[in-house]
Order: C-alpha cells, then sequence, then structure tokens
C-alpha cells in the first residue's frame, strides 16, 4: 500500500483506531449501550478529526489535506480499487481530480469513475466545468491497460462544506456488490461529522477573523501583518492614514518601507525581530504629523514555527503633547513664582545695603512692593493646592447656611475697586436682597474672586461687567439662556440658585472652550500672565457644591460664566 | 522726528522694559539711588516707541511680555538706525540657551538672570556698559 507522502495526511494512530473501533461497534449496533458507546466515540472522532485537520492545517481551512486525511485512513474501513476526489478551486470554474489507486486498473476503469463524478458535480455545482480547466492527479500504484476489470461497484458522494457543494468523493472496486452495507452509512456518518466538524472550525475561525479584522480595523493604532514571505497579509485603514498610502491600491512591503525610509529601515527590523526572535521597538517615530512608538514583533504557532511578523505603530502624540504641555505649566509656574521672589531678594537686598532705606519714601513703597509679592507668592501656592487637591479628588468644602446676595455685593464691592484703572464698572443687575443657600461662603468667595478677576483682565477699557443671580425650578429655565450650543445640563440639579457673570470682553472661540476648565491650559490668545488655575479651581469649588459652571461666548461681543447652586 | 539732542553732561537715562510693576518699582528705585534718571515701558511695543522718543543711554529689556516680546523688540530696536546705536542689556528670568544666543545675535549687550543677580549687581553692569566705548557698528 503506499499513502500520500505529505505526513499531514496520515491520521494519529488513536484517531485510526477510534475510526476502526466505530465501525466495529457500530457493525453491533442493536443495543442501546452500544449506540451509547457509538455516540462517544462518534465525539472522540469529531474531536480528533478537528483536532487533526486544527493541527495539520493551522488556521488555513486546505479541503485537499482534509479529504486526504480521510482517503488515507479509508483502506481501514473498506476495500476499494480506487478512490478519488474533485474538487473546485477558483470561483468554481476550475477543478482539481486526485485518484488513489489500491489495485491496479485501467484507464478506461478511471475514465468511467471520472465522468460519473463530473456528472455528479455539474448536478450539485449547477454548472459545468470545461474540461481544460481540469488538472488530474494520480497517486497510489500503477495504471496496467493488461487489466480488462470493469468498475462492479462504485459510491458517490457530494462533498460540502456549511451547505456548499464543492466538490465529489467515489469509491470503486472491481467487485461487484460492494458499498451497500452498514459500512457506507458509518463513511456517510463520518463524512457528515468530517462535514459538522469542518463547518464548526470554518465558523470559529470566520468569527476569529472578523473579530480580528474588525478590532484590527477599529484600532487607533497603526497594524501591519506579515507573512514569512513579507506578504503583506493586513493593514488597517490607522496605517494607510498614517503614511499616507494609497486607499485604493493595496500596498506592499516595498510601498511602506519606501514611507519611512527617511526615519528607519523597515526590512532591517523586521530582519532583525526574525533573526533575534524578539520584539524590536523604534522609538519616537515622527511621520504624519503624529509621534508613534514602533514595535516589530515575530509570530510563531504553537509549535514554534515562524509565521509572519506584526508591525505595531503605537501612536503616543497625545502622550508627548500632554508631557509638552506639563512642562509647559511648569515652566510657567517657575516663572510667575520667580518674579516676585526676586522682587522679595532684590528688595531685602537693598535694605541690607543701606538700613537708612526703609526710612525713606522710596523704602515705604518697597515695603509694600514686598508685601504685595508675597501676597502673589501665596495666592499662587494656595492655587496649586487647591488644583491638586481638586485633581486628587480630595477638596473638601464646609457648608453654613447663608446670604448669597451679602457675598455677591461684597465682591462686586471689592472688585470694583480693581476695576476702576480701567474703567470697567461691575454692576448687580435685579439681585434679591436674600438668596438663602447652604454653601461654603469663603470658597463662594473665591469663586466670584476667580470669574471676576478674569472678567477684568479680559474685558477692554470702559466695557461693563454685570453679576445676576436667579432662581431656576426647571432645566428649560437654564437652557433657554444659550442660544448657541446646547448646554450639559446632564449633572444640573434642580432646584438651583443660578449665577451669571457677563462681560464685555474679546471672548473666547468655540475651540477654546471646551479647553478652559482643564488643568494646564491657559488660553495663549492675550499675553495675559497667571496660572490658568482660576477655573480649575471654581470648576472644583461648584462641583463639590453639586453645581455646575457653564459658560457662553461670542466673539467681540463678550463671555458670560454661569454657576449654579442647588437649593434643596 | 524727534530733534532733541541728548544734554550730555545730565544724568544718564535708563530705560526699563518690564511688564512685572513690583520689579520695575524695585529696579528703579536701585537705578534713580544711583543717580540715573529712568524711564519705564511695560510692554514690547512701549518699549520700542520709548526707545526712540526717549532716546535712553541704556536698555534694560525683558523678554516675556505681552504685545510684543522682549525678542521681537530686540530686533526692531536694531533695526532702526535712529535706535541701533544704543546698547540693550536683556534683564529676564527666561534662561534657555536659545534665547541667549538669540538675543546675542541680535545684538545684546549682556543676558542678565534677574533671580542670579541684585538689584546692586544689575546696576553695577549698567554702569560698565556706559563707561565702555561704543560699538564701531
Amino acid at each position: 500500500m503506499i499513502l500520500p507522502t505529505d505526513p499531514a495526511v496520515y491520521l494519529t494512530p488513536l484517531a485510526l483506531l477510534t475510526l476502526i473501533a466505530s465501525f466495529v461497534q457500530i457493525r453491533k449496533s442493536e443495543s442501546s449501550l452500544v449506540r451509547r458507546k457509538k455516540e462517544v466515540d462518534q465525539k472522540i472522532y469529531e474531536t480528533l478529526i478537528l483536532r487533526e485537520i486544527g493541527e495539520s492545517i493551522g488556521y488555513e481551512l486546505n479541503l485537499e489535506r482534509i479529504l486526504d486525511t480521510i482517503v488515507g485512513s479509508l483502506n481501514r474501513l473498506l476495500p476499494y480499487s480506487v478512490v478519488g476526489y474533485i474538487l473546485t478551486t477558483g470561483d468554481q470554474t476550475k477543478a482539481d481530480l486526485r485518484f488513489h489507486l489500491e489495485e491496479t486498473v485501467n484507464r478506461s476503469f478511471l475514465n468511467s469513475i471520472r465522468t460519473h463524478m463530473l456528472d455528479d458535480l455539474t448536478k450539485v455545482i449547477g454548472r459545468g466545468i470545461p474540461v481544460e480547466n481540469i488538472t488530474e492527479n494520480i497517486t497510489g500504484t500503477i495504471i496496467d491497460e493488461g487489466q480488462k476489470d470493469q468498475v462492479s461497484s462504485l459510491w458517490l458522494v457530494p462533498l460540502s462544506i456549511s451547505n456548499q457543494s464543492f466538490g465529489v468523493l467515489a469509491i470503486s472496486s472491481k467487485h461487484p456488490g460492494l458499498y451497500k452495507g452498514e459500512e457506507m452509512e458509518v463513511l456517510n456518518k463520518i463524512l457528515a461529522q468530517a462535514n459538522r466538524a469542518v463547518t464548526n472550525l470554518n465558523k470559529v475561525i470566520s468569527t476569529e477573523e472578523e473579530k480580528l479584522n474588525s478590532m484590527v480595523s477599529s484600532m487607533a493604532d497603526g497594524v501591519l501583518m506579515l507573512d514569512a514571505n513579507l506578504g503583506l497579509l493586513v493593514i488597517n485603514p490607522a496605517t494607510i492614514r498614517l503614511l499616507d498610502l494609497s486607499e485604493n491600491k493595496k500596498p506592499t512591503i516595498l510601498d511602506i518601507a519606501a514611507k519611512l525610509s527617511d526615519k528607519v529601515d523597515l526590512r532591517t527590523k523586521i530582519d532583525e525581530s526574525i533573526q533575534d526572535n524578539k520584539v524590536v521597538v523604534f522609538d519616537n517615530l515622527t511621520v504624519g504629523g503624529k509621534v508613534s512608538t514602533l514595535l516589530i514583533s515575530p509570530v510563531k504557532d504553537s509549535g514554534g514555527k515562524f509565521l509572519g511578523t506584526v508591525v505595531l505603530f503605537h501612536d503616543i502624540s497625545a502622550q508627548k503633547e500632554l508631557e509638552k504641555i506639563r512642562d509647559e505649566f511648569t515652566a510657567m509656574m517657575v516663572h510667575e513664582l520667580r518674579a516676585p521672589l526676586t522682587v522679595v531678594r532684590g528688595a531685602t537686598d537693598m535694605f541690607l545695603r543701606d538700613p537708612n532705606v526703609s526710612a525713606q519714601p522710596q523704602g515705604q513703597e518697597l515695603l509694600k512692593t514686598m508685601q504685595s509679592s508675597a501676597g502673589t507668592m501665596l495666592a499662587l501656592v494656595n492655587d496649586l493646592l487647591d488644583a491638586a487637591k481638586i485633581g486628587a479628588g480630595k477638596f473638601q468644602i464646609l457648608k453654613t447656611s447663608g446670604n448669597l446676595t451679602e457675598i455677591i455685593n461684597d465682591r462686586i464691592l471689592f472688585f470694583n475697586q480693581m476695576a476702576a484703572p480701567k474703567s470697567i464698572v461691575i454692576a448687580a443687575d435685579g439681585i434679591e436682597p436674600a438668596i438663602m443657600v447652604e454653601f461654603d461662603r469663603d470658597r463662594i468667595s473665591q469663586v466670584f474672586g476667580n470669574l471676576l478677576s478674569n472678567a477684568i483682565k479680559f474685558t477692554p477699557i470702559g466695557g461693563k461687567i454685570v453679576v445676576s443671580a436667579y432662581r431656576v425650578n426647571t432645566f428649560e429655565e437654564i437652557k433657554w439662556r444659550f442660544s448657541e450650543g446646547k448646554p450639559d445640563v446632564s449633572k444640573l440639579k434642580v432646584p438651583s440658585i443660578l449665577v451669571s457673570i457677563s462681560d464685555t470682553g474679546m471672548g473666547i472661540s468655540s475651540e477654546q472652550l471646551p479647553l478652559l476648565f482643564s488643568k494646564f491650559r491657559q488660553l495663549h490668545s492675550s499675553g495675559q500672565n497667571g496660572t490658568g488655575l482660576g477655573l480649575v479651581i471654581a470648576k472644583g469649588i461648584i462641583e463639590s457644591h453639586e453645581g455646575s459652571i457653564l459658560v457662553q461666548s461670542k466673539s467681540n461681543e463678550g463671555t458670560t460664566f454661569y454657576f449654579t447652586i442647588p437649593t434643596v | 522726528m524727534n530733534t532733541q539732542q541728548p544734554t550730555s553732561s545730565a544724568a544718564k537715562k535708563i530705560l526699563l522694559v518690564d511688564d512685572d510693576q513690583a520689579l520695575r518699582q524695585l529696579y528703579s528705585i536701585e537705578l534713580t539711588g544711583r543717580q540715573y534718571e529712568v524711564v519705564t515701558a511695560g510692554d514690547g511695543d512701549e518699549g520700542i516707541a520709548k526707545s526712540k522718543s526717549e532716546k535712553p543711554d541704556v536698555i534694560l529689556l525683558d523678554i516675556m511680555m505681552p504685545k510684543t516680546d522682549g525678542i521681537a523688540a530686540l530686533s526692531k530696536i536694531k533695526a532702526d538706525d535712529a535706535t541701533k546705536p544704543i546698547p540693550v542689556i536683556m534683564l529676564t528670568n527666561f534662561g534657555q540657551e536659545n534665547l541667549v544666543q538669540q538675543a546675542f545675535s541680535l545684538g545684546a549687550v549682556d543676558y542678565l538672570l534677574k533671580y542670579k543677580v541684585t538689584p546692586a549687581e544689575m546696576a553695577e553692569k549698567v554702569a560698565q556698559v556706559l563707561s565702555s566705548p561704543p560699538s564701531s557698528s
């Protein structure tokens, strides 16, 4: 007996034993116990053939190999002269026919089987395949024209997976009267079983493939998968965008390497990862306006066989941007602290050199300047501490019952002095004399301070700032104030007191509005100094009161900040 | 056009350009105490204008300022024939190498870091610049 030389076609000895065992068991198939045993055996067989198929073909479903696996073990199950199968390839316009000769036969014996097989194939796939598109392959023993035997027994079965026919299997013998008994049932069952197993495997594979594809497609990072010969298997949209590749033409590894040629030698890096069997990392790859970390990793199957390479472009632009913002923030904070410290140190130096200075008018001025510099530093450090506490979720407020109107009037009075040099007037607009709320008096006062000092800073000379406070009972009463864009009222609570502070300043562009309340983000439009933490802290204080802070702005018309304090 | 000639026998005039009011005051007190006449400007634009109108003998120039920053102001002062010969000392808290190089290549005579020099040391540097011969360019 000569079997195909490919080791993949051999069933494992265990599978063979099971196959034979199930055949033997079926022959005595009467008692229910035996039937149970049979079912168990079939289950074992199914598992084994699945494993066999899985191990021999991996993730590539090669139908020929599956059939070879079955054909290779067939002689243990049945006597036969010739077994053959025909499989369609491509889009069912071509076919491969393979005969395995267990016994010597003549050509007309094969032709007779061939005719039957082609007839059946035409029936099951619904079309004929031209003769020139059929390749034939014969293994096993030799064709001997001296043989005169005719086909006396023939058994044909269509082959299908997932209800799609793709071929025909034929078993033939010179001897008459075969293939009618129970053994054909077994073969049918095995084929059905194999079909089911393959169908299941197909489903698993296609589900896994879909999962992998959708995962890879939706990834923000660029992913490439290459086979062992550097053929491109998968490229996701993120890579196409990052490398600015044509969407229509499927790129090759050469196209990709060319796009990166002035930054990194991709081919060399891939070779390095394959040779050293390790993940190769290339940091800070700047391409397509983004900073990426390039990771090249060899892929092997469970047996250690090299399958290909995965290349990942991990986008670290956001991380880099954050680092930059933090660095800028730190630099700015250092600058903001250095200026008053420079004043304090310079002034003390002057006093120490000339003790009489303090008695003179300019000495008094210097002392006042030192005092205000120290105050500036203290406020700065307090702001930093507050922002850090808010950021860490450790900010605490101390609520007492009090009159909000008093606070508003007190702050308006205080900030009108600061606004006077710019001829800006701060006015209250129709506020009830007593609005009683539960709040942290000092902290809400700080919110007014931050919002009013901002308003003064960004309002031109002669401008106006108006402060209002209303009781609101429904979301609608808040929403209608927003002529453009819908405020995020999801966290808003009613009933509340809604406070508004409107200025006639330069306004804030819609792109910058979302950045307003984020740490490290001072809007640089004005060259105004400050830490930019005022709004972060105001938001933290208001949210600690379970209120919301909202903003609406129109360029060159002004900005209105709103905040709410819930009144239970 | 300003045709007024500087009165050479009078006190030397220093233009101090800085947006920080407290620092302006500190340095003004130090310089006036040394019999200099001090003129101040609160931003780059004002600094450029006063370097022309006031005809100072030395300019002390901050870098981080609103409107026009110190580097841009320096390049404008040095691009104008009327103000080009005035020695400019950078007086800032930013000491990045690229800023220092930029300032010197634009024609600054010195670069002082506020947090490193005391007002007295700053004043001595001013005196030193005033006593050195004007550059030939």
